[in-house]
């Protein structure tokens, strides 16, 4: 990653993305604790991750008497997207770029059958299974997408580049 | 020379199954999984595209790909708002009661607050505001998500190294 300048930013922008999106998840609880404007801000947040997840409180990860804003899996999701971004500099943009996708399918499968095995009633996923499977699926999720976002990025910035080269010639 | 084809019209068909899912009372409850419904809008979106050139020849860059689900977001936000209110002033807050009765009938218990919640909902008016709020906070969500579905897609779509065929040389100039 050292001298890709484009790698560099998208990693960092995505560090520091999934890093606030997490904070949200845990301010949710210690707003909800106060009153006034930082309470209805909690409210907010609560509001809006509800789109998102479930939100059942037996389902949830609890912080300071109050659960997180998301689900115990959504949450793991989340904090596997941040191990990935973590380990991801031993990997790099390279290696990473020509995973086999059968691994992909691997990852997000357990999480995807916990699901599915919980609506149907068979099957009662517990705690553990839904924050492990949940965090295995975001950390795969986030290494199979960052080589194809930086390429992304690559893109843009090239088109737009050759496009403003173009214009000012 | 090879041109890429519109991303407008998968966007579009990726955006309305994105709104479809989102819309939808019960069929909605898929975004309780890390908005996976809206993720699946992203992912078809870019499966459409990629079908449209019909041409593995075709160029398809992972940026190909995060247009396509950006904008099947966009799409996704604007029909959804659309279909959900639709739904409710059609309906009432037939989401709410259809929870709250699918609930009782399969006899599950429910916390206390989700039950509040179904009450408040059901409650709750439809106006600008809330019309508003609901369209930005699909916004955000569906162009993050579906950003996610898309660059799932092309991981999924991507041609395999060494398949691609080398565009044309390009003509020498006349002297």
């Amino acid at each position: 990653m050292r001298g890709d300048r484009i790698g560099t930013t998208v990693y960092v922008l995505l560090l520091v993305g999934v890093l606030v999106w997490l904070a949200l998840i845990v301010l949710a609880p210690a707003l909800a604790r106060s009153t006034g404007p930082a309470g209805d801000l909690g409210a907010i947040l609560y509001s809006f991750f509800g789109k998102t997840c479930h939100q059942l409180d037996a389902r949830s990860f609890h912080f300071l008497g109050h659960k997180l804003a998301v689900c115990s899996r959504c949450t793991m999701v989340y904090a596997g997207f941040l191990a990935g971004l973590l380990f991801f500099p031993l990997f790099g943009y390279a290696r990473l770029r020509d995973l086999p996708r059968l691994g992909l399918l691997l990852g997000i499968l357990p999480m995807a059958a916990d699901a599915l095995t919980g609506i149907s009633m068979f099957w009662s996923p517990s705690f553990v299974t839904r924050s492990v499977t949940g965090f295995i699926g975001g950390a795969t999720l986030l290494l199979y997408i960052l080589p194809p976002l930086r390429e992304a990025a690559g893109d843009l910035f090239n088109n737009s580049a050759e496009q403003q080269h173009e214009f000012e010639t | 020379m090879n041109s890429k084809p519109d991303k407008l019209m998968p966007a579009l068909y990726g955006g309305i199954i994105m709104a479809l899912i989102s819309g939808i009372p019960g069929l909605n409850l898929i975004n309780c999984l890390c908005c996976a419904g809206i993720m699946l809008g992203g992912f078809l979106a870019v499966f459409f595209y990629r079908k449209e050139t019909g041409d593995p020849s075709l160029p398809f860059t992972a940026g190909d790909a995060a247009i396509v689900g950006l904008l099947a977001g966009v799409f996704g936000a604007v029909f959804g708002v659309i279909l959900s209110s639709g739904i409710r002033l059609a309906f009432g807050n037939f989401e709410a009661r259809l929870v709250g009765s699918l609930f009782e009938r399969w006899a599950t218990e429910l916390p206390p607050e989700i039950w509040d919640s179904i009450r408040e909902s059901l409650g709750s008016p439809l106006n600008a505001v809330s019309l508003m709020v609901s369209f930005f906070t699909s916004l955000v969500l569906d162009v993050l998500f579906g950003l996610l579905g898309g660059l799932i897609g092309y991981v999924v779509f991507k041609p395999k190294a060494g398949s691609m065929v080398p565009p044309p040389p390009a003509p020498l100039p006349s002297s």
